[in-house]
């Protein structure tokens, strides 16, 4: 995807979030208000919703004008960034399921690899040590509690 | 409170343990953040948001802050050794500090940016303690009218310094206003844009989309960029201290550089990289031997180095005096006052001594431990810059998940991080400023109530808004700081008629 298609998309859904702000805040409890003086809980919403929506239409307006979007603001290979946050996910999912160990492991080893640490030994040994210092820090020193692992229970 | 007593007052809380270590353990982060490139100050400060949780509110702020002007005194480090910024306020610093470096000075170039830092540190905190009272006097004047206006102006000087397009941080001002309409309505409680989810209905928590859109946004982006990283020289302890002619070259660009560096502070924008430019500048019009700039002129380190912290102590004055956030990394100190409940702007200083005179005086003693930390230690933060990449990166990425549950023991915190970490990446691609749409997410509570507030107040009048003295003359500096732009580009536009009509 070029830096072009990418700008008039994303302006474009900046279009359509206040175009959509814009149509559910009179639709809300109270709506917009009576008047000036006693305002709903729909104005905010519809004063910041047409902020958005003139504001990205003036973009979207400014990139199908401006032919000559400069290359660098184009996405580099998407690979690395696409497996980064897979492993983020997964370590979501996994930490209520199967909880801290498993999912800090496998996301050190994701990060380690998509960041280039040589050798898959160095990686799952350097993974298990950060693992088990960073739940002591955690858990033990700063009394955070993690979710207890539903799968094992 | 007089600004002495405040000092004495603020010194007391400063001093207290608990102040000590967070202050201790901000400057440290903060130098390690600065030396090493690819974390920026800012997205440290969100990282470490949840962890202020537990302190106290002047804790925290002290704890932060110190991350701020500890980066400041840690990116000299690697631009002198390295040539690298660690700090884009020290890129300067790379051209007299690396000649430096090469010809054996490099602990000479070293000690001179910790004294500079320090004196410049030293003249701001005073500055502070003296100019930002009186400007918070008219804080009993400040009514829901007045907090609007601040508002407004606050978001606006932020969107027009981060060098983003009026029409791009509209988009973010309106995407941070229109998060922070999700969840309950603060006048009536009625509950928007949650979907049914009860989640949701307390609304967005600000710190999972802080560290997403820095800390997460900040990795995804290092994920293509991989760092090369390069060997720094090496710094004997016995060439630390500068010779009897290096001191004597060094000690008036470091007066003028911190002088200059403070008054550039209370301006906004990129004010400390102006600062050091400007400086720098200046240093070469003073001195005898311009020819030896850029080939390891020690006034070329000490003036930008001394001015780069001065600007970053200036620039607190606007933020704890007034509220406005002249810089990125004040926003994010803005968004820690909000976070903790704290009253911004005039009334900190009513409301919360402890915390405006803590913060400041705890600058001093953060100075101080700066200089201890940065002398004697200076061999292991260059060790620092021989960890690698992988390394740091991958603990990043814990420190990010791990951080974000510990805030509410929440899985959609972390689904919120994730997904404000891609946006951020994104957003940051199409050189739009995530800064912009945090900050209107902080503020956009403030915003309505205000404004709502304001509205009950007036019976719906808004021109009574731009009648009251201190309410309008903000609304009016905030339609200069929108129009200022084309107000600038006025000139040309009349030569370009006036050469058409010729």
């Amino acid at each position: 995807m070029t830096a072009r298609t990418s700008s008039v998309l994303c302006a474009l859904f900046f279009v359509l979030l206040g175009g959509g702000q814009m149509y559910l805040a009179p639709r809300l409890a109270g709506g917009l208000g009576l008047n000036a003086a006693e305002p709903g809980p729909g104005l905010f919403p519809m004063m910041t919703g047409a902020l958005m929506f003139f504001s990205a239409a003036a973009l979207l307006i400014q990139m199908l004008k401006n032919s000559q979007i400069e290359e660098s603001a184009a996405y580099h290979s998407p690979r690395d960034i696409i497996f980064l946050v897979l492993a983020i996910a997964l370590y979501i999912f996994l930490l209520p399921r199967a909880g801290f160990f498993i999912a800090a492991f496998l996301l050190l080893l994701g990060a380690l690899t998509i960041f280039d640490m040589p050798s898959i030994w160095r990686r799952m040994v350097t993974a298990v040590l950060v693992t088990f210092i960073s739940y002591g820090v955690f858990t033990l020193g700063l009394s955070v509690n993690m979710p207890n692992p539903t799968w094992f229970n | 409170m007089n600004a002495l007593e405040g000092l004495s007052f603020g010194f007391s809380i400063a001093l207290q343990g608990q102040n000590l270590l967070a202050c201790f353990a901000g400057v440290l982060i903060g130098t390690v953040v600065g030396v090493l490139p690819g974390i920026g100050p800012i997205g440290a400060m969100a990282l470490l948001l949840p962890v202020t949780y537990s302190m106290t509110p002047a804790g925290a702020l002290i704890m932060l802050a110190g991350i701020y002007y500890g980066s400041m005194y840690g990116g000299s480090t690697t631009s002198i050794l390295l040539k690298v910024p660690g700090e884009v306020s020290s890129v300067i610093t790379t051209i007299d500090g690396y000649e430096m470096a090469r010809k054996g000075r490099a602990g000479a170039a070293l000690f001179v940016a910790a004294i500079g830092s320090f004196v410049a540190g030293s003249i701001g905190i005073l500055g502070l303690a003296f100019l930002a009272p009186v400007l918070a006097s008219s804080a009993l004047r400040f009514g829901p009218p007045e907090f609007f206006a601040l508002c407004i102006l606050g978001l606006l000087v932020l969107s027009r310094i981060t060098g983003s397009s009026l029409v791009r941080a509209a988009v973010m001002v309106a995407l941070g206003l229109g998060l922070s309409t999700v969840g309950m309505e603060p006048m009536s409680g009625v509950s928007r844009f949650t979907f049914g989810s009860l989640e949701l209905a307390q609304g967005l928590e600000l710190v999972p989309i802080a560290i997403g859109l820095f800390g997460i946004a900040e990795l995804l982006s290092s994920a293509h960029d991989k760092l090369n990283a390069e060997k720094p020289l090496k710094v004997k302890m016995k060439e630390l201290l500068p010779t009897r002619l290096e001191w004597n070259r060094a000690q008036w660009p470091i007066v003028r550089g911190s002088v200059l560096g403070f008054l550039f502070g209370l301006i906004p924008g990129p004010t400390a990289i102006i600062a050091t430019f400007s400086s720098y500048a200046l240093e070469k019009k003073l001195s005898k031997h311009p020819e030896e700039f850029g080939h390891g002129a020690i006034e070329g380190v000490a003036g930008p180095e001394s001015a780069n912290n001065g600007a970053a102590q200036g620039a607190f004055i606007p933020l704890l005096a007034l509220g406005i956030p002249f810089a990125p990394a004040s926003a994010m100190l803005l968004t820690a006052l909000l976070i903790h409940g704290a009253k911004t702007g005039p009334m900190l200083m009513v409301e919360s001594p402890e915390i405006f005179w803590g913060v400041t005086s705890s600058m001093y003693v953060g100075n101080i431990m700066l200089l201890l930390l940065n002398l004697p230690m200076i061999g292991v933060f260059v060790a620092l810059l021989r960890l690698p990449m992988y390394f740091i990166s991958s603990l990043v990425a814990l420190l990010c998940v791990v951080g974000t549950y510990a805030i509410s023991n929440s899985i959609l915190d972390l689904w919120v991080l994730l997904a404000s970490g891609v946006a951020g990446y994104i957003l940051r691609q199409l050189k739009f400023e995530p800064v912009i749409l945090l900050m209107a997410l902080a503020l956009g509570p403030i915003l309505e109530r205000s404004l709502l507030q304001s509205l009950y107040l007036t019976q719906g009048n808004l021109e009574e808004i731009m009648a009251r003295p201190i309410s309008g003359t903000m609304l009016t500096m905030a339609i200069v700081v929108l129009i200022y732009p084309l107000l600038r580009q006025l000139p040309i536009y009349i030569s370009k008629l006036r050469s058409l009509q010729s």
